[in-house]
């Protein structure tokens, strides 16, 4: 799958078809989880209409750590077996996983503010959240500063690389330090700890974001790819006018 | 092993030929805490309890603006080039210059610490506690500082995005360090934050030394 989609124009061929699905796929799944989660699911017995918010905040902030981690990963082949668009896939991940990141944030703090009467407070997961918002801001730095192309893909991506072991402690910081952040009700296998009245719109929302987050890549990475061939036509034009010099 | 010493006693050399450039940190460090005791009121009482936070600042920004120059004085004159084409491999390198480093700028204000109690009136188990937690965070600031340090070399300006490449990884330190110095008082080094900091330790250890000179070997490609 990886060596297959390599290959820049098969690449092509794939996000050609792949992303309308993915866009299509993102706008009905996203509103109909919108119509779900605000409309149709239950209100919550003490917060009232304000935990509809947990159907943009808990998704955003699960599309930014799985952007993260599609963006380590990809570094992570590029550096391996050197495949140029591995590179670009993960410079492609960082500024839409920064957002929604930055989406989970926000939301999270106005959701914090009906909730436990504060915009913000110190604990284990918005910690270690906005050190995530740090992470991508910092990856990004290093590629807008580094002028060698090649060495900046090498070293954004041990950067992202690093910065990865920051992702267990975001999962795991609401069991390791036990602070105002609830623990997770979603992830048991056996024990479905939510109503499926609130589970259906907070999946469908969050597979909208993630192929929200696909359609938007893909589109990126085709617009790089027609990019570099312009600039390849471009650079071999003028290599041949000056031939005829 | 021969070759690991030589770079070290190499590099304490050249530092103390620098006339006395490698004191820098110590001296920021200095200024640093005497700074924010003035910005603070002067008042012990509310100097106290902040003072573990104060430190364990001084110390991580003293250390942060140290590690632009660790490795791009060898890759400016070439010896980086040598040193490569020797045949020694860029892990032990890092590895030596890492050493170095802490010899040349963490013990320094190691040393510096006792002073630091007279400025904040603190108890001697408090001191105590912060040397412990300083000793057992420190590799994992270098290592960290060594990484983003490599990653940089080379690039004009680097302070700033320095800082904002290390801080990430930082963050979780600084927050164990403070709190360790604190229950060090009644669990001394049993306390849980000790453990949490050597962990944290030998995890950048083992990831920032690889890393550095895989991105230290980048520039030689």
């Amino acid at each position: 799958m990886i060596n297959f989609l390599a290959n820049p124009l098969r690449f092509k061929k794939f996000a050609k078809v792949a992303a309308p699905i993915f866009g299509v796929l993102a706008l009905f799944l996203i509103s109909g989880g919108l119509y779900f989660g605000l409309y149709n699911s239950p209100e919550d017995q003490l917060q009232g209409h304000s935990v509809r918010i947990m159907y943009v905040h808990v998704p955003a902030v699960w599309t930014g750590m799985a952007a993260y981690a599609g963006m380590a990963f990809s570094s992570l082949l590029a550096y391996i077996w050197r495949h140029p668009l591995s590179d670009e896939l993960a410079r492609t991940l960082a500024l839409p996983g920064a957002a929604f990141t930055a989406l989970g944030l926000i939301t999270g703090a106005l959701w914090g503010k009906t909730s436990w009467g504060t915009y913000w407070q110190w604990d284990g997961r918005m910690t270690s959240t906005l050190i995530l918002l740090f992470l991508f801001i910092g990856y990004m730095a290093v590629w807008a500063s580094i002028d060698d192309k090649r060495r900046a893909a090498r070293i954004a991506g041990l950067v992202a690389m690093v910065g990865s072991i920051n992702l267990p402690i975001i999962k795991f910081s609401v069991d390791w330090w036990n602070t105002l952040h609830q623990t997770s009700s979603v992830s048991m296998p056996n024990a479905p700890g939510l109503p499926s009245s609130i589970l259906l719109p907070l999946m469908l929302m969050a597979f909208g974001y993630t192929f929200f987050l696909g359609w938007l890549v893909l589109n990126k990475m085709l617009n790089k790819i027609a990019n570099a061939k312009t600039q390849r036509k471009r650079s071999a034009a003028a290599s041949t006018s000056l031939e005829a010099l | 092993m021969h070759r690991y010493s030589g770079l070290i006693i190499r590099d304490i050399r050249i530092a103390l030929r620098s006339g006395g450039a490698w004191l820098m940190g110590l001296v920021f460090f200095a200024v640093f805490l005497s700074m924010s005791a003035i910005a603070l009121g002067g008042e012990f009482k509310t100097l106290r309890p902040l003072a573990p936070a104060l430190i364990w600042m001084a110390m991580v920004f003293s250390l942060l603006f140290s590690f632009e120059h660790l490795f791009s004085d060898d890759a400016a004159d070439g010896s980086l080039e040598h040193i490569k084409l020797s045949g020694m491999s860029m892990n032990t390198y890092v590895l030596s210059k890492v050493c170095a480093h802490w010899l040349l700028s963490v013990l320094p204000l190691m040393i510096a610490l006792p002073l630091t109690a007279l400025l904040f009136d603190l108890s001697p188990s408090i001191l105590l506690g912060l040397f412990a937690s300083i000793l057992i965070a420190s590799p994992a600031l270098v290592c960290y500082g060594a990484f983003s340090g490599a990653c940089l070399v080379g690039f004009k300006g680097g302070g700033f995005l320095l800082v904002l490449l290390t801080i990430p990884l930082i963050i979780p330190i600084l927050i164990f360090a403070v709190s360790s110095v604190t229950s060090f008082q009644e669990l001394g080094l049993f306390a849980l934050e000790f453990r949490a900091l050597a962990g944290i330790s030998l995890i950048a250890t083992a990831i920032g030394i690889p890393t550095a000179a895989a991105a230290l070997n980048t520039i030689m490609e």
